[in-house]
């Protein structure tokens, strides 16, 4: 009685452990409509707006280097989703760039 | 009851084992002072420079590279302005083939911001879909790893990723994250501060967060820090491996990065850190101007300044290292004169060049 018991627990925590298994491999090839792909595919480009999918976006600046390494003043920048951010998202290759001319 | 005992105690070792809020230790300690007017020739580090034209057999012609990668002697470039991944072989400098893998396909990134890989695969980050694509060494689609939080820059280290986490998240409050080839986490390194060190809304960034020193040891860094981190081995803790100090050039403690425009400041700002032939390469900003320190790892000497140019020397800004090698570029319009290029003949000035720096 004992051993059946523990082989139906056993055989429980492999199933559990399959279904976690494919549920993962799934989600792994989600679709990527399931992200708003509009949203992010607007955001790779070049440009500035405001998010209409609910998502916050972050900014972040690069400097841009001349051959030597030393700053140019000009910028480049990419939004990502992140909490706490706000709802325009900010994108440009290297440009001198309102964002950090006010610092 | 054994079994019960000895699952107890299984399931303790392996709560026990992601928990990574571990002590860090301070190994070394250099300080850097009075360097401001000092510079450098680049004969006394570099012992020879090679050159890599990046000419593609088709109309493909690389905008901005923004990170590269090595299997064997192919190298592999991330076009930023395009997106697309580039294979060329360093030895003939022949090109091998051009991904334009941009999309919204599942097989698809929508950009990618850095490319890293083992000895069979490339693994490409794509931060928009919170997503790393792997790749094999000819380029062709493999499998996608999700992730759920979103990455600025990504490693390969013995057969485990690594990930520079840009956004805190309850479950992500760590700077770098570990993760197996399935995208299940390993570990955690480094809090995020609970401080005006991260702005949400704004910040700045920049691109490397890890450098790989000859003897397959993994050293990274945050941005702008000055503190770098060393692990050996993923099962093995992290530490804090060197600590530079650029005296009252260091950025104070209580100066929110993220409020004051970093690359024209006073400070010194470190955004690039090397580990080659037992040396500590710091690249930094200070005025605007690009400084470099040479710290050797065993004695802690240092040797820091800007590099003086003559007409015909090449331009020296190392973005990568692989082995005992730095690694720039620029166009070949800048340097097209230069005797490390007459074997090459290059019809466009704004071909790409990598400079390979031996030190």
């Amino acid at each position: 009685m004992k051993a059946k018991i523990l082989g139906g627990i056993f055989a429980l925590a492999v199933m559990v452990a399959a279904g976690y298994g494919v549920n993962k491999s799934m989600s792994n090839d989600a679709d990527l409509s399931e992200m708003a792909l509009s949203n992010v595919e607007a955001l790779a480009q070049i440009g500035e707006g405001e998010s209409d999918s609910g998502n916050n976006y972050c900014v972040m600046h690069f400097p841009c280097f001349d051959t030597n390494g030393n700053t140019t003043g000009r910028y480049s920048a990419s939004s990502y989703q992140g909490p706490g951010c706000n709802k325009s998202w900010h994108s440009h290759s290297c440009t001198d760039c309102s964002y950090t001319l006010s610092l | 009851m054994m079994r019960i005992v000895l699952i107890f105690i299984s399931c303790w070792v392996f709560i026990s084992c992601s928990n990574s809020n571990r002590s860090q230790i301070i190994t070394k300690h250099v300080t850097l002072t009075d360097f401001r007017n000092d510079s450098m020739e680049l004969e006394s580090f570099v012992s020879n420079a090679r050159a890599l034209p990046l000419q593609s057999e088709n109309d493909d012609v690389i905008g901005n590279i923004k990170d590269i990668c090595f299997i064997g002697d192919t190298v592999y470039i991330l076009d930023d302005n395009t997106s697309s991944i580039h294979s060329f072989d360093i030895i003939s400098g022949k090109h091998i083939k051009t991904l334009h893998g941009q999309g919204g396909g599942n097989q698809e990134y929508i950009q990618a911001v850095s490319i890293t890989s083992n000895k069979d695969n490339i693994f490409l980050l794509d931060p928009m879909t919170q997503r790393i694509l792997c790749y094999d060494k000819n380029l062709n689609y493999i499998r996608t790893i999700k992730i759920d939080f979103t990455g600025g820059d990504l490693v390969c280290y013995n057969n485990n990723l690594i990930l520079h986490n840009l956004t805190k998240l309850p479950n992500y409050n760590y700077k770098f994250i570990c993760l197996d080839l399935n995208g299940d986490i390993i570990d955690k390194i480094i809090p995020f501060k609970e401080d005006k060190y991260n702005s949400n809304q704004f910040n700045w960034g920049t691109n490397n967060h890890f450098t790989i020193s000859e003897n397959r040891f993994l050293y990274f860094y945050d941005s702008f820090a000055n503190v770098l981190y060393c692990k050996t081995n993923m099962n093995d803790e992290f530490c804090s491996y060197f600590e530079v100090d650029f005296g009252h050039y260091t950025i104070p403690k209580d100066k929110p990065v993220n409020s004051f425009n970093i690359f024209e400041s006073s400070y010194a700002i470190p955004t690039d850190y090397f580990f080659v032939k037992n040396t500590i390469i710091v690249s930094f900003l200070l005025d605007g101007k690009r400084y470099y320190s040479f710290i050797d790892a065993e004695t802690g000497k240092s040797k820091t300044g800007t590099i003086n140019y003559s007409d015909e020397k090449i331009p020296f800004f190392p973005q990568w290292s692989h082995e005992s090698t730095l690694i720039g570029c620029c166009l070949y319009k800048e340097i097209q004169d230069n005797p490390i290029l007459k074997e090459y003949l290059v019809d466009d000035g704004e071909t790409y060049v990598l400079l390979f720096y031996d030190i």
